[in-house]
């Protein structure tokens, strides 16, 4: 067994910069998580934006995380071959109250940094905004507010840190932790692993690893957010991300473009029992609607197409003013994440030099890597490639020109391409996050079955044996007329 | 198809079909049960015969076609240029000046129908469930829940009786498919069926467990109070279907009432140069009357290119007496009068025994009094199903009795469809059992499945 500097366990989001970020080091990293893929946690389920700060109570590492964090993606982007766009937000109020709000907005935004902010009317908001509510009174704008697919960043960041040596061991769960003089044991359902250094990215369990070391003092429960997707917009469509002042009770609902050009509105705020309530309710379904129309009267329902939910890791035992992110030395080379929800995704670029920080306060010395790379080639989908590329891809294979997935406009030759890359998705989500295939229009009612053939025929296995997710969600229920 | 033929016949030479799919006829080599044709070919065909006599006729006046190729943009005012794409052209663009979009139509989704829950395996569209269970060879599940009671529902819902899978319930807000489908495919089968009634929750983390079912009132309101969960492994959802306007919407240019392309007579769009027709128009109810509209579209669209003037003879022809549809008060009484299902018309007929002789009421023509005596003496029907096949491109052969057998031998045929195996290539035609199951009918094939070529070689 390779003997390891340093552990992450999670790769979500965290984990995955965390590990890009060590990769820039002569260290041996690993990476596990228990789940079959990258970012299976909040990591696949959030809004896709990139804050801009004036959420988190001010002068929080939330609040300050989230502005760093959001400034470091024009790099990490540009780095990765990543699309984002920085297409600015409107926080928007309808009333005196919701203006209150809007000052206290401001005010957070100050102590965090947030970079150019601005008051404006409910006409200027209109103007550049058309699609508005009349009944907007008032806004705040922000410029560094971004759109950005989770799926496509977790990936890149992912392989980044791959391409730079870092290992990955999926379906591995930790069941246990030894603290030892010079090393850190962890018991796992595939064995027991080593290492000099652990960092704890565990999302929602990241309590439960931490209360193997110390005295458990954060509780963290799933609290579950519902989403509409809508079909893509046309060109007069919704250009910025918008925020509301809620009145009471409706959470920090919002809709925004996202950068495949869909529109997304939600997320509601529920406490649920269990990270397996992932379902959408009338309720939760029946607010985001309300709250959609309030901000865009003459939203089209007709339009969407499909709806989702996701899971938060939120810290329970904290009072609302108290709570924060928190990064700390959990043990004696240990250091642990907790309480990661939104603007999570937006922060941890920033978390993750922040963990190194720590690691080296615990004894890791950094030893640049004269090997890194910090740019990230990757095959797009072949009808977002180059002409010269295409050519050379159908000269290879001449199923790059049979499209698969009508809506999203994906080839036999991508979906064979994705398969067989390193961490290749096992199932047909895990495709799914890296092509897009089944997102559309028509939800995978034409390419699922397709695409099942395909899976089978390239990773030599059975229809049964291809999943939708986890093991247990296979599609097929055997041959109708077997041989 | 019937587009191309027709314009190939008004003098047109130069005509080009391109297709996304990897074979000819769109959805027809997945519809495997017969009603098709009765207007067009004066029989009843199964949507892979249907789909046979077209192809015959592409092949015979030798129109060139694009198979597995994707029309990803039409630009320009006339002429036209086509961006496309496909494993033989390659990403290309084509010149046209003019163009017949036929480009049918794609099912409505659960996501679409906002209905909440969990998101498992083992939720279909009822067409994708229709290809993996006829094309395939996948079998989408084993206890079932129908939501819709369209026509691809009804079908469906026999499709999967017969293979074994157990149709716990087909529900809908209001009943839209033909009376024939309800006949032939719920009320033989005695599959138990729900009137307004709607789907309020999907259950199940890794594969569906259950739906949640609750009636509505008529003015759509959802009665919760009165919901009830029912334990099943696939739902398929059959809730209508939209026209598929990617390309014309792509224009800029609006949709139809209809939500379909906008035609007027002659099958014109407002784009000089541009006609569509079949379902992307609006969607129909036979097969037939999507051929006839892509008849005058091909007609109308060769006229314009040979001397830029439609003649007005091209409209509609043949007048469809619209099929009946299914409605509440058809579903009782069933055992004194008799729906005649040898049409779409869906007549509904008396029949009365006096002294050993049969006389029949409300029949509009001799066929139907023949078949509904027929009905009450002894009601048969043609079996339609599939049999597996080594070494063709597919694992499956689409086949069909002969001749209508008798509603109870059913299960004996499917039972013997069962274990028959046959080997590629096999023609639509040839007697795949003679005799089969000793109902005096032969069990032949209705789809031509070509062998495959060396492994990995298949585009």
């Amino acid at each position: 067994m390779k003997n390891y500097d340093v552990i992450i366990i999670g790769s979500g989001i965290v984990g995955a910069f965390a590990a890009r970020e060590l990769s820039r080091y002569d260290l041996h990293v690993l990476v596990v998580d228990r789940s079959c893929d990258i970012g299976e946690g909040s990591t696949k389920t959030n809004s896709g934006i990139l804050y801009p700060g004036f959420h988190p109570r001010g002068g929080s590492l939330k609040g300050i995380s989230c502005v760093l964090g959001n400034a470091m993606y024009d790099a990490v982007c540009a780095e990765l071959g990543v699309s984002m766009k920085r297409v600015g937000s409107l926080f928007v109020a309808f009333h005196p109250e919701g203006e209150k709000m809007l000052e206290e907005k401001y005010k957070n935004g100050l102590k965090n940094g947030t970079p150019g902010m601005e008051f404006i009317s409910g006409e200027e908001a209109r103007r550049i905004e058309p699609l508005l509510s009349t009944a907007v009174t008032k806004a705040l704008y922000a410029p560094t507010t971004g759109i950005i697919s989770p799926f496509e960043l977790v990936m890149a960041v992912t392989r980044s840190a791959y391409e730079n040596g870092v290992d990955f061991f999926f379906d591995t769960e930790v069941t246990g932790l030894i603290q030892e003089k010079e090393i850190v044991l962890l018991e796992t359902n595939r064995g027991q692993l080593e290492a000099r250094f652990i960092v704890n990215a565990a999302g929602e369990n990241s309590d439960t690893i931490d209360g193997w070391v110390r005295p458990q003092d954060l509780i963290i429960k799933p609290r579950r957010g519902e989403y509409y997707i809508f079909d893509k917009q046309e060109s007069n469509g919704l250009q910025h991300v918008i925020y509301q002042a809620q009145e009471t009770n409706e959470g920090g609902t919002l809709i925004a473009p996202t950068i495949d050009g869909n529109l997304i509105a939600g997320p509601t705020s529920e406490d649920v029992r269990s990270y397996k309530n992932v379902e959408t309710t009338w309720a939760g379904l029946a607010h985001i609607e309300r709250v959609a129309k309030k901000i865009i009267p003459e939203l089209d329902l007709g339009k969407v197409i499909t709806n989702f939910a996701g899971l938060r890791a939120n810290i329970t035992n904290v009072t609302k003013e108290q709570k924060d992110f928190v990064i700390r030395a959990t043990g004696s080379r240990i250091v642990s994440v907790l309480g990661i929800k939104n603007p999570g995704m937006t922060a941890a670029p920033y978390l993750a030099k922040k963990i190194v920080e720590h690691l080296q306060e615990q004894g890791l010395s950094l030893k640049p890597k004269s090997s890194f790379k910090a740019n990230l080639e990757t095959q797009k989908p072949f009808l977002q490639e180059t002409p010269e590329k295409q050519n050379e891809l159908l000269a290879k294979d001449r199923r790059y020109g049979r499209i698969v997935c009508r809506c999203e406009e994906i080839t036999e030759g991508d979906i064979i391409y994705a398969l067989h890359s390193p961490l290749p998705p096992k199932n047909i989500s895990g495709l799914k996050k890296r092509l897009r295939v089944g997102m559309g229009r028509c939800q995978g009612a034409f390419c699922t079955p397709r695409i099942i053939e395909i899976i089978a025929r390239e990773t030599r296995c059975r229809p049964e044996e291809v999943n939708k997710y986890l093991k247990g969600s296979n599609y097929v229920k055997g041959s109708v007329r077997p041989w | 198809m019937s587009a191309a033929i027709a314009a190939k016949e008004t003098g047109l030479s130069n005509v080009l079909v391109l297709d996304r799919n990897s074979f000819l006829g769109g959805i027809l080599p997945q519809c495997i049960h017969d009603g098709f044709g009765l207007i067009e070919f004066g029989s009843s065909l199964t949507g892979p015969e249907y789909a046979e006599k077209l192809t015959e006729q592409i092949l015979e006046r030798k129109i060139p076609f694009f198979l597995d190729t994707t029309v990803l943009k039409i630009m320009g005012d006339g002429p036209f240029i086509l961006s496309i794409i496909g494993p033989t052209s390659g990403f290309c663009e084509i010149r046209a000046r003019s163009i017949v979009i036929a480009s049918g139509c794609r099912e409505r989704t659960l996501g679409q129908l906002r209905i909440p829950g969990t998101r498992p395996a083992g939720i279909y569209t009822a067409g994708a469930a229709q290809y993996m269970l006829n094309v395939q060879n996948y079998m989408p599940g084993k206890s079932v829940v129908i939501l819709g009671l369209g026509n691809i529902g009804l079908i469906m819902a026999r499709r999967l009786t017969l293979e074994g899978a157990r149709v716990k319930l087909i529900l809908g807000d209001r009943a839209s498919g033909l009376l024939r489908n309800y006949i032939q495919c719920i009320h033989d089968f005695k599959i138990p069926l729900k009137l307004n009634h709607t789907i309020i929750s999907t259950h199940g983390y890794q594969r569906l467990k259950g739906v949640t079912i609750a009636p509505v009132a008529e003015d759509g309101t959802i009665i919760f109070k009165e919901k009830r969960y029912v334990p099943c492994d696939t739902l398929l959802v059959a809730a209508g279907l939209i026209p598929e306007t990617e390309l014309w919407k792509y224009r800029g240019a609006s949709l139809s009432d209809t939500k379909g392309i906008p035609v007027e007579a002659n099958m014109v769009t407002p784009q000089e140069g541009i006609f569509a027709c079949g379902n992307v128009i609006r969607v129909y109810d036979t097969a037939d009357e999507v051929s006839e509209t892509g008849r005058i579209a091909g007609t109308s669209a060769a006229q314009w290119v040979l001397n830029h003037k439609i003649s007005l003879k091209n409209r509609v022809q043949r007048v469809f007496t619209m099929g009946k549809k299914l409605e509440t008060e058809d579903l009782s009484n069933l055992e004194e009068r008799v729906i005649c299902t040898l049409c779409p018309k869906g007549c509904c007929l008396a029949v009365t025994q006096i002294n050993g002789k049969w006389f029949t009421e409300g029949n509009n023509c001799l066929k139907g009094a023949e078949y509904v005596i027929d009905e009450k003496k002894l009601p048969k029907r043609v079996v339609t199903t599939t049999v597996r096949i080594k070494g063709g491109k597919r694992e499956l052969v689409p086949v069909k009795t002969d001749i209508p057998v008798a509603k109870e031998q059913m299960p004996a045929i499917i039972k013997v469809c069962r274990r028959v195996k046959i080997e590629a290539p096999i023609l639509a035609g040839t007697v795949i059992v003679r005799n089969i199951a000793q109902t005096g009918a032969n069990l032949i094939a209705t789809g031509n499945i070509l062998a495959r070529e060396r492994a990995g070689k298949d585009l």
